[in-house]
């Protein structure tokens, strides 16, 4: 018995040592790890509108999208909104962020999302700057450029590029939806 | 009891060549295969296990007469999963770029088989600078091996080394060689290239060997 | 030393391993001359390259190891009449010199030569390509009886869903649709297949339960067993690579387990699986699983009696 509460004394001691060092740690490090999810998600969205420097959540989760915000430049003017939408591509959920701006245009597209697991070397090249750039400068509704659109597609990979265009399609109507206040 | 009083050189060459950790004692394979995408996430996951070695070892040398044989185990990876979460939270403040591609392998350095193996083989039987040295040692080989294998899988399977273009853009990389196939397919021939090299090295030592002994 | 024991009986045969892979060649060269008409000179290139670099290949790698040189058992070059058989007409020389080095350095010689490799090495090959240059190695011509010029087509293959090719039964017989050089004329394989049998090279076990247990798995899947059979490398693979020797089992009921479950792996995977094409992966699994089927299905030596009478 005496030897029990030994053992368990001495490891009580170690694990509130322990405890300490790491509420030591957290305090230092709480603020730091804080700003920088907030500036991800910031550049995540800046990457699709340029022109922004602020965002403010319009919806989430809402109208078959997982976030919408409304993007503002440094004097507070409504420069565009960015909009995330979760696709189903090939071999899993696409993420697709597109942002436009408020005469309607799309100004660009960002691929990717943390369970994307298209096959790479092919559907996974959705995911390379220049499948979303073709985006930038056009007006919803965009098609493949085998349909007679302007996108081209990543060769071999019709579904992914098909299922990236598609969600780009559908995040720009519900943004338009946002837009008009409905 | 405490081991004879080893070279602290031959300790730290011990951890970083003869016994590197990777190759030789093939310890931690998994973060081995599963970080060496690229040459960076290799030296990334590299330096902060070499934090958690140190770190760890030294503690764990400081409270060898402290801590219950019985409970020893339990009290290790107490001692590790508090380094591990300390690199991880401060990776995730500072680094956030390494943080996100390593991912999930940073809190697994936890089991990474080579803490607790030299928590137990050395640091729980060394005193403090031969402990610290070992952590040393034993770290930086295998960030070296980590390193090496990272950069060759990079080189083959994305044309690049650490983020630069090695062969330019028309160079069409072995995919393969970044998928977890790869990972096994370059780990097997390094570690074969390595037996022979040391083979030759130990034959021919030998060899001197036997020639001294005949001269005299 | 290590003695590997195979199973009895151990009958010694006239057969050499040259005459037997002088069989196996000539039953592939429908198929090689099918594939050269469907696809033209980019075709027959690809099948000197590969025979070509798989030889060299074996010769450096027995110089290397320092054993005799057996170049001339000829193994080497049906390895590099398959693997050819299942590259794209357009693949580039440097992928069929790093195929040949894969399948006959790494797979064959690192394993201990011929004999000693436990999976298939053309095969292996073709996987490693595969998941290393994808988008070129499923870059298929659209094949027509007339072979200059062509058009490079990435399409969909028959194989991959939402396909807007219209084939008929007797372009898929004949070959007249994307895919690799030795696997889309049907005819050609059977005519390999006919010949196999007949000079006894194989047996028809492997062929016909791999293809029939294939078909009856993918009806029962809801696709249709002919258009399935028909498409993509179910038939050549049935008769050229999951017959050979070294990775499949003994004995007749081992393979007919082993054949069976390659028929129904490579159905699974078309019916469910995310891969247009299974064949390649369910043979080398079964090829890793033979060593097991075979522990399992040790033939009763004579007079033996059964443990529990």
């Amino acid at each position: 018995m005496r030897e029990i509460l030994k053992l368990g004394g001495k490891l009580l001691l170690l694990t509130a040592v322990a405890g300490l060092a790491l509420g030591l740690t957290n305090a230092i490090t709480k603020g730091p790890i804080e700003e920088q999810a907030v500036a991800a998600a910031n550049a995540a969205r800046q990457t699709v509108l340029g022109g922004a420097e602020t965002f403010e959540q319009v919806l989430e989760n809402e109208n078959g999208m997982d976030e919408i915000h409304r993007g503002l430049d440094a004097s507070g003017n409504v420069v565009g909104y960015t909009g995330k939408i979760t696709t189903r591509g090939y071999g899993g959920p696409i993420e697709v962020t597109v942002g436009v701006s408020v005469d309607g245009v799309i100004t660009g597209v960002n691929v990717g999302g943390s369970a994307f697991s298209e096959t790479a070397g092919l559907g996974a090249r959705v995911k390379e700057p220049w499948f979303g750039e073709q985006f930038a400068g056009l007006s919803a509704p965009v098609a493949l450029a085998k349909n007679g659109g302007e996108i081209d597609a990543v060769s071999s990979a019709t579904i992914s590029s098909t299922a990236v265009t598609t969600a780009v399609n559908d995040a720009c109507a519900a943004i338009m939806d946002c837009m008009e206040g409905r | 009891m405490e081991k004879k009083q080893q070279k602290l050189s031959s300790v730290f060459l011990g951890g970083v060549i003869t016994e590197n950790p990777t190759f030789r004692l093939v310890l931690g394979t998994c973060p081995t295969m599963a970080v060496t995408t690229s040459a960076l996430n290799g030296l990334g996951m590299g330096a902060a296990a070499t934090f958690v070695l140190i770190g760890s070892n030294v503690v764990i040398s400081l409270l060898r007469n402290f801590i219950p044989d019985k409970i020893r185990i339990p009290s290790f990876i107490v001692v590790i999963c508090t380094f591990v979460t300390m690199v991880q939270m401060f990776m995730q403040a500072f680094v956030p770029d390494l943080y996100a591609s390593l991912g999930m392998f940073i809190p697994l350095i936890v089991v990474n088989c080579i803490i607790l193996a030299r928590a137990e083989a050395f640091a729980s039987k060394n005193p403090v600078l031969p402990s610290a040295v070992d952590g040393l040692g034993m770290g930086l080989g295998f960030t070296l091996a980590i390193t090496l294998m990272g950069a060759i899988r990079e080189i083959i399977g994305s044309g690049t080394v650490f983020g630069l273009s090695v062969f330019g853009a028309s160079f069409e990389p072995m995919l393969l060689m970044v998928l977890p196939a790869g990972g096994f397919l370059v780990f097997g021939l390094m570690l074969a290239a390595i037996n022979i090299i040391t083979g030759k090295f130990t034959a021919k030592k030998a060899a001197a060997a036997d020639e001294a002994e005949e001269e005299v | 030393m290590q003695w590997k024991v195979s199973a009895a009986p151990h009958v010694h045969a006239k057969d050499s391993t040259a005459t037997l892979m002088l069989d196996v060649i000539a039953a592939l060269m429908p198929c090689v001359v099918a594939g050269i008409w469907l696809f033209g000179w980019r075709a027959a290139l690809v099948i000197a390259i590969s025979v070509a670099a798989c030889v060299l290949t074996e010769l450096v790698c027995q110089k290397i190891a320092k054993k005799p040189i057996r170049i001339n058992d000829l193994s080497a070059v049906v390895t590099g009449i398959i693997l050819a058989l299942n590259l794209p007409p357009t693949a580039p020389w440097w992928m069929i010199l790093i195929g040949a080095v894969i399948a006959i350095g790494l797979v064959k010689q690192l394993f201990g030569g011929i004999g000693d490799n436990f999976l298939n090495p053309a095969l292996t090959a073709r996987a490693v390509l595969l998941a290393s240059w994808p988008a070129r190695m499923t870059a298929t011509n659209t094949a027509s009886a007339y072979p200059l010029p062509f058009d490079t087509v990435t399409s969909a293959t028959v194989l991959t869903p939402e396909t807007t090719l219209n084939t008929t039964m007797v372009d898929m017989l004949v070959g007249r649709i994307p895919g690799t050089i030795g696997e889309v004329c049907k005819v050609a394989i059977l005519l390999g297949l006919v010949y196999l049998l007949i000079r006894r090279t194989i047996t028809w076990h492997i062929p016909v339960v791999m293809t029939g247990t294939f078909m009856l798995a993918v009806w029962a899947f809801g696709l249709d067993p002919i258009q399935s059979v028909l498409s993509g490398g179910i038939l050549f693979g049935a008769v050229f690579m999951a017959t050979d020797y070294v990775t499949s089992p003994m004995t007749k009921w081992g393979q007919v387990i082993y054949a069976a479950g390659a028929g129904l792996i490579v159905a699974l995977i078309r019916a469910f699986g995310s891969y247009p094409e299974g064949v390649t992966y369910a043979i080398l699994f079964m090829n890793v699983v033979t060593p097991l089927i075979d522990r399992a299905v040790r033939p009763r030596i004579y007079g033996e009696v059964k443990s529990h009478a």
